[in-house]
């Protein structure tokens, strides 16, 4: 069984289906995109891998356990991180504190332990280091999604969900946090990547999907959806 | 001059017992969003148990919070876990649930019409108590005994709640859920918990307020509604989940209730304290110490 299981799923808002009968998985120590488009339902399907919302039909299991029926709090126990479209970061709380809640599961709780993951993280991102007594609500939209970033790794992800972090960022920010997914990829995360931004997200992937009016329109290792005809002219305009 | 100086000071004594009591208002408010109508009934249940608990055991009302206290933080932490939790459950996806406040508002009905039959509607006073009718003299100044304790209370809870909720891990989880459920949620946080939490919390700080009140204030069964409409607009005023604005409005309302009618009748007094409520809402409506999304 895979690290990561989808299989089959449904997922509606009331009556209005986004996910049709999906299926994917992921083995440790792979870095796997989802590639869509707006509103394809790359966000849909994170959320209820995660838990936030609940399939109608299919199965989700991690690790070999089934997780479609958890509440998001015991999936995060089970070490599956989700970091959130649009950062979702506690804006009046400061940048440690934010971290500190990242380190809330069981895993990851207690002084010494937390001690010890913020320091790896101040490692990758010292920037947050320098802000760590700023509101958080203070920062600038990088520095927000590294705030988001290093919160899900506080929560010593075995898997985490990375939800367009790219998103609304500067070339040259949107450049850097590709460069931190690589890193805590290479430290041995396994990391589900979600992006508009084909190019970079598939350069630095093992593998990819693509998502199309939620459905998997295509997958494959990602140097071969590179050279796609199909993800050429629809995604990279070439 | 000097009356309005002992007016003033005994205004602030009493307001900050009236912020006492909002407190937990705007903690649960804070956290769970929904206004909780049952709150004046919580305060009133409190001074029963208050009152009882002097009674019966004979001692000092301010040793009896360690036995009110610890009774409704497990009573707010039930009520919300086995009444209200089903209820946020069923509207999971509704952002501010209307259903929860009508829940809140039989809770209120029930509480208070419960306690009508059992303890009858007469009015109790307690018997042999150290604080009753006392009053301080210093130089000309008389100050009532009992508010001076309610006073020191009032400031040293919210600086205990404000502390737990800045420095410990559970209040941090308290604040990063009031300010984002769905967030603290994707780390680990269980929200029913921490509703039950806040709710029990909420409780124990009316608690406090009312082994503050009940040295100096009759025990019946709608003395929760008195209470009700000031904590509102204390916190209002202060800032809905803001937990010094509480202690902050709740010294302003004191001391217009207190100043105000030397100068005028005492119905424009209160009418004042309305004016400044509507002004809050229209000018500030984050209140006038809030945050907008306080904490
Ligand atoms: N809260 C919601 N209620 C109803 N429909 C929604 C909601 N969120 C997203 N959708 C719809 O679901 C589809 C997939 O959305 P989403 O998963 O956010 O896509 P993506 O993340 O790929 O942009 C879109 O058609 C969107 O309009
Ligand atoms: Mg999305």
């Amino acid at each position: 069984m895979s690290f990561l299981d989808v299989r089959n799923i449904d997922v509606s808002y009331g009556d209005v289906q986004v996910i049709f009968d999906l299926s994917l998985k992921i083995e440790e120590g792979e870095v796997v995109s989802i590639i869509g488009g707006n509103g394809s339902g790359k966000s849909t399907l994170l959320r209820t891998i995660s838990g936030l919302m609940q399939a109608e039909s299919g199965e989700i299991s991690f690790i070999g356990k089934p997780i479609h029926k958890m509440p998001p709090e015991d999936i995060v126990e089970a070490g599956l991180i989700h970091v959130p479209e649009g950062r979702r970061l506690f804006s009046l709380m400061t940048v440690l504190d934010n971290l500190i809640i990242g380190a809330h599961n069981s895993r990851a709780r207690g002084k010494a332990k937390v001690a010890e993951t913020l320091a790896k993280v101040y490692e990758l991102l010292p920037r947050l280091q320098e802000r760590q007594n700023q509101m958080a609500l203070t920062l600038s939209g990088g520095e927000q999604q590294m705030v988001a970033i290093g919160r899900g790794l506080m929560a010593q992800p075995k898997l985490l969900m990375l939800d367009e972090p790219s998103l609304g960022l500067a070339p040259i920010l949107i450049k850097s946090i590709f460069e931190t997914v690589r890193k805590i990829a290479n430290q041995g995360t396994t990391v589900l990547l979600v992006e508009q931004d084909v190019k970079h997200s598939l350069s630095l992937s093992d593998r990819g999907y693509v998502l199309e009016h939620g459905r998997i329109a295509l997958e494959g290792p990602a140097s071969q959806l590179l050279n796609d005809p199909h993800i050429k002219t629809a995604y990279l305009g070439i | 001059m000097l009356y309005i100086l002992e007016d003033a000071i005994n205004g602030i004594l009493m307001g900050s017992i009236y912020g006492l009591a909002a407190l937990g208002l705007t903690l649960i408010f804070g956290v769970l969003k929904v206004i909780n109508f049952a709150h004046g009934s919580l305060l009133m249940v409190s001074m029963y148990v208050a009152y009882w608990t002097i009674t019966l055991s004979g001692l000092h009302p301010y040793v009896a919070l360690v036995i009110v206290v610890p009774i409704m933080f497990v009573f707010g932490y039930f009520l919300q876990d086995i009444v209200i939790k089903p209820i946020f459950k069923a509207e999971k996806n509704v952002r501010e649930p209307i259903t929860v406040i009508i829940v809140t508002t039989g809770v209120w009905y029930i509480l208070d019409n419960l306690t009508l039959l059992i303890f009858g509607p007469q009015y109790r006073t307690l018997q042999d108590n150290p604080l009753r009718g006392k009053m301080l003299e210093i130089g000309e100044f008389m100050l009532s005994v009992p508010k001076l304790w309610g006073f020191g209370a009032a400031v040293l809870t919210t600086l205990a709640v404000y502390l737990f909720l800045q420095k410990t891990d559970t209040g941090r989880a308290i604040r990063a859920t009031s300010l984002d459920r769905e967030a603290a949620s994707l780390m680990g946080i269980n929200a029913y918990k921490i509703y039950n939490l806040a709710f029990g919390i909420g409780t124990a700080t009316a608690g406090v307020a009312a082994v503050t009140l009940v040295p100096f204030n009759n025990v019946f069964p709608t003395v929760g509604v008195l209470f009700d409409i000031k904590c509102f607009i204390i916190v209002v005023l202060g800032g809905l989940g803001s937990i010094g604005g509480a202690l902050l409005g709740g010294i302003i309302i004191g001391l217009i209730e207190s100043i105000a009618p030397q100068f005028m009748a005492a119905t424009w007094a209160e009418a004042i304290v309305y004016g400044l409520f509507l002004l809050v809402l229209f000018v500030k409506p984050a209140g006038l110490f809030g945050v907008k999304n306080d904490w």
